[in-house]
């Protein structure tokens, strides 16, 4: 599905190069569930980043169901994740102002996709989670694992092949951890392909694939 | 989609309601400002458009030497169509004329009253309600009368084919009621009457002259002529090549003046009343453009400084697929939404407030929702605000990069500070431009009103003679003399407020005979300057003690100037004035008998012999008594004419109307844009504010002072003030400057001036910036670390 070769970030600090992601190599097959692991800083945010196309490297070459994706314009890139990639956040990052209805809704809107259709689509969504009841309010009404469940609803109303989660459970308590983490579990035998940012053990059990990464390296896979 | 953008957009506007009040209350002031500006720029642009062939209409104007006028000779009309084949028709009018109307008992001395050739209504298109267009004016005994003339004579009686007496002797026939005189058209009258009636009396008409300048004469040219620039020069050539035969001595040249200039364009003397002035329309069109950009820019101010409450919004909509078209057409849109919202409060203050600026602008403009060209321009107006204001903010705000924003880690960089800050200084810079100017305006008018004249304009009462009293000038006097409180009196043939005679046949010795020069003439009595309390630099006054006064002059310090001649040679030289020669007796120190607009021009004074106005000069508190023993004598002599006096420094205030109302109008405007800017000001500084929350906290935990935190926070604007004032300074000098070189008089420009508009500025800003800053100062620190 998706291939990273020789990827490097870096910034500069003064005469100093500091690398926050040194020479990743990293190929991911359609229906994996992989689970990047590692401490702080050690660059996993940004990894993700750069697989989800909203961060570019500065060196190394992606590709995306066999699409050279970093020298794509602009415009076919967000083609390519609109329709084919799924965020979750860690702190759910839901617009304030739409409803959970809206938010869900907002990336079909962005697809040019009918009204009609659009709300089927939706309401199976909201069904699906089992928040017909929440549709009308809004974000700061619901609690945070409420709030996860349409973020991931969001991230899937679009059918997307592939789930980049950063920390989806970071904000919310054990019990709605799990809950999260079957869901993904239920999309990965689903065939969708999972990737998640954790630091938990427990989560990252979940996946088939867990990559360690140390100040910007991969450090071991298991 | 649209409809998504919409909800959204009005969420954001309820949700952030102070900010929304801000916003729309500022667009909608100053759309408001805006509409009102452009109606009365629309309505002076108006002016005589409404003739059917206004573009073929011309007015001769002629222009000898520095004298330029709107009269012509009542000969050249019919002389000029003899030999140009290009006009169609002319058309000759008097210059107003003041006539006692009478049916049975309404009896009104009338001023708006015109003698007119008898194609008028074929020339102009003034509507005719009642009579027969093309008759109308054929019976040398006819009158038409407006509509409210024919309320005021005869009631709701049909006037046509009643009689109205005109000046106690002559029965006219009331041939056609006209519409009034539309308010954008620069010839306006009450009574109109055929040239015909006057054609056998007045020696201009009768000897068909090219000597007098005494009609205001139109020509229609014909459809097919190409009105280019140089066309119309050929043509002025070519009724200058056939005047010279007429005057070979005259140095003059005529003009053709579009008719839809007259209004606008003119800077003519002896033209008829109420014209308006092109610099007033520009510099109010600039005016309204310069309120609008002062609103529009809060609104990019305001939401630029909101950005990071929509940060996260733009992020999230780009991850899950929003393009930058798309995340701009939604900040357009709410932008356009907000510009529509203000747009209908603007509409709804214009009609509520139209009276008030009617009154104040002295028009009678009127705001009809209907009228398609109007609606076009308020949908204009909104959308470009619209377009205007919430672009910069589209462009930056659905710029935002969602990695660094969904981070949490936006900061707004610095081409977006200097963005904002060179929005501020923009708006101050014009705050300060109109301040300067307000106070400018200010004391230039009052300059002119407290200006000496030269002669003491007040406690000065005067009747124009009628009917009667021209043939009893020894009664008159007698009686006035009899009077302790009339005794102070002077006969004058022309107030000295808006003089319009002159010719050019001056003859002194050692004139170039080549120069051409235009001298006003006054004929006053002997109490003229006791009178008017004016002062004799050289020689004497006319006096009744001399028996050759009537063949000698008093001539002014400019005329003694102009002849070459100086104080101690001047008394007993021998000039020629208007073919007769006379010896000088005396000069008077110069007085001004024109607007202020126009510098001291040579004069001559001549004994008075046969009467024009008696000015009276009142004693202190005897006004009414002094006005009602004139009123007895003026009804004693003349029963017939209703007695009517004036003021001549009501008169003298009159001249600068145009003026003072244009200064009102900006003044009025100048405050509404400070506030616009200062709600904009309090916008940007309680959000500033509002930002830095937590480091005012950190600080005051450190031990800062309330003090400090204050001129932190106020500090900046003060710079940027500081700014807009650099820039403003010259700006401002060049305009004021190209306005005072209108009038010949007016004030020097001080630095006092640019002191005081840059201080009012700066304290209205500090007091609206330190409002917020002080609430942020004082605020707990405690709490505000916390909730951060």
């Amino acid at each position: 599905m998706l291939q990273l070769k020789n990827i490097y970030k870096w910034f500069n600090t003064g005469s100093n190069r500091t690398f926050i992601l040194k020479d990743i190599n990293l190929d991911i097959k359609q229906g994996e569930f992989v689970s990047i692991m590692g401490p702080s800083g050690s660059g996993k945010s940004t990894l993700l980043n750069v697989m989800g196309m909203l961060d570019e490297p500065n060196e190394g070459k992606y590709i995306f169901l066999d699409q050279d994706v970093l020298h794509m314009k602009e415009k076919q890139r967000s083609e390519i994740y609109k329709s084919h990639i799924g965020f979750v956040f860690q702190a759910y990052h839901l617009i304030d102002e739409l409803t959970v209805y809206e938010n869900i809704e907002t990336p079909l809107i962005y697809q040019n996709i009918k009204s009609g259709e659009r709300k089927g689509m939706v309401a199976d969504m909201l069904d699906r989670f089992q928040i017909v009841g929440k549709k009308d309010l809004f974000p700061n009404q619901l609690s945070g694992g409420q709030q996860q469940l349409v973020g991931i609803a969001r991230a899937l109303i679009v059918k997307p092949k592939l789930i980049l989660a950063d920390e989806p459970t970071g904000n919310l308590n054990s019990k709605q951890g799990e809950e999260i983490m079957n869901i993904f579990k239920e999309l990965n035998g689903e065939g969708v392909t999972i990737i998640q940012v954790t630091h938990s053990e427990k989560n990252a059990e979940y996946g088939s694939r867990i990559i360690h990464l140390l100040d910007g390296r991969i450090e071991k896979e298991s | 989609m649209i409809k998504n953008y919409f909800k959204i957009a009005w969420r954001n506007i309820m949700r952030h309601k102070a900010y929304s009040i801000l916003n729309i209350s500022g667009l909608a002031i100053g759309m408001a400002c805006s509409i009102f500006i452009l109606l009365w720029v629309q309505n002076e642009l108006s002016f005589d458009r409404f003739n059917t062939n206004a573009k073929e209409i011309y007015r001769l104007t002629c222009n000898a030497g520095d004298f330029k006028a709107a009269v012509s000779p009542a000969g050249m009309a019919e002389g000029l169509q003899n030999e140009m084949p290009e006009i169609k028709s002319t058309l000759r009018i008097s210059k107003p004329s003041t006539e006692l109307f009478e049916e049975g008992t309404n009896k009104f001395e009338e001023k708006r009253v015109f003698y007119a050739d008898s194609n008028f209504l074929q020339v102009f298109s003034f509507q005719l309600l009642k009579g027969n267009r093309n008759t109308a004016l054929q019976n040398p005994d006819g009158i038409l009368i407006t509509e409210d003339m024919a309320k005021k004579y005869f009631g709701n009686e049909d006037p046509i084919g009643k009689i109205i007496k005109k000046n106690n002797r002559k029965n006219l026939i009331v041939t056609g009621v006209l519409a009034n005189t539309p308010s954008n058209s620069h010839l306006q009258f009450d009574f109109i009457l055929p040239m015909s009636s006057i054609e056998s009396t007045d020696n201009d008409l009768k000897n068909k002259t090219w000597g007098n300048f005494n009609y205001y004469t139109y020509l229609q040219l014909h459809k097919s002529f190409d009105a280019t620039a140089s066309n119309i020069s050929k043509l002025n050539a070519h009724i200058k090549a056939i005047y010279k035969p007429h005057g070979p001595n005259m140095k003059v040249d005529f003009h053709l003046q579009p008719l839809t200039d007259i209004h606008l364009h003119s800077d003519l003397q002896i033209d008829l009343p109420g014209n308006g002035n092109i610099q007033y329309v520009n510099i109010f069109f600039i005016v309204a453009i310069f309120i609008l950009i002062v609103a529009c820019i809060n609104f990019m101010n305001l939401a630029t400084a909101r950005s990071q409450r929509r940060a996260k919004e733009v992020g999230l909509r780009k991850v899950v697929g929003a393009g930058r078209g798309q995340l701009m057409a939604q900040f357009l849109g709410e932008s356009l939404i907000i510009s529509f919202l203000s747009l209908v409060i603007a509409v709804g203050i214009v009609w509520l407030l139209l009276p008030a600026f009617n009154h104040l602008a002295d028009k009678n403009l009127s705001f009809n929702l209907l009228n398609e060209k109007l609606l076009l321009m308020l949908v204009g107006i909104a959308l470009l605000t619209g377009i205007f204001s919430g672009i910069y903010p589209a462009l930056f705000l659905s710029g935002f990069k969602p990695i660094t924003v969904l981070k949490g880690k936006l900061t707004t960089g610095s081409g977006n500070h200097l963005f904002r800050n060179g929005l501020v200084v923009i708006q101050f810079m014009v705050t300060i431009i109109l301040l300067v100017g307000t106070a400018v305006v200010y004391r230039q008018l009052n300059f002119i009103k407290n200006k000496n004249l030269g002669f003491d304009k007040s406690n000065l009462v005067y009747m124009h003679m009628t009917g009667d009293i021209w043939n009893q000038q020894q009664a008159l006097k007698t009686a006035l003399q009899q009077n302790p409180n009339t005794q102070d009196f002077s006969i004058l043939s022309n107030l000295p407020t808006e003089l319009t005679t002159g010719t050019i046949d001056v003859q002194w010795e050692g004139k170039d005979p080549k120069s051409q020069v235009v001298v006003p003439s006054m004929d006053v009595d002997e109490n003229f300057m006791k009178v008017f309390q004016m002062k004799m630099l050289a020689g004497r006054s006319f006096s009744s003690s001399f028996k050759n006064d009537s063949s000698n002059y008093v001539i002014n310090e400019t005329a003694m100037h102009l002849m070459g001649m100086n104080l101690k040679s001047v008394v007993g030289k021998n000039i020629s004035f208007g073919g007769t020669k006379g010896m000088v007796i005396g000069v008077v120190k110069d007085f001004n008998f024109k607007p202020l607009q126009y510098a001291i021009d040579p004069l001559v004074l001549r004994l008075n012999k046969y009467g024009g106005y008696v000015m009276l000069r009142t004693q202190p508190g005897k006004t009414e008594a002094t006005i009602n023993a004139l009123g007895n004598i003026s009804h004693d002599l003349n029963p017939a004419y209703p007695f009517n006096y004036n003021f001549l420094d009501r008169d003298l205030d009159n001249l600068y109307k145009g003026e003072h109302q244009m200064g009102n109008i900006f003044n009025l405007f100048a405050i509404l844009a400070i506030f616009i800017s200062c709600l904009g000001l309090y916008g940007l500084s309680a959000f500033m504010a509002e930002q830095r929350t937590k480091e005012i906290g950190i600080r005051k935990v450190l031990g800062a002072s309330v003090f400090s935190i204050v001129y932190l926070l106020s500090g900046k604007f003060t710079r940027l003030i500081a700014i807009a004032m650099i820039i403003a300074v010259p700006v401002s000098w060049w305009a004021i400057d190209n306005w005072l070189k209108g009038f010949a008089y007016r004030i020097q420009i001080g630095w006092l001036v640019f002191l005081l508009g840059c201080s009012i500025a700066l304290l209205i800003a500090l007091l609206t910036v330190s409002y917020e800053s002080i609430k942020a100062a004082v605020a707990n620190p405690a709490k505000s670390l916390r909730t951060e």
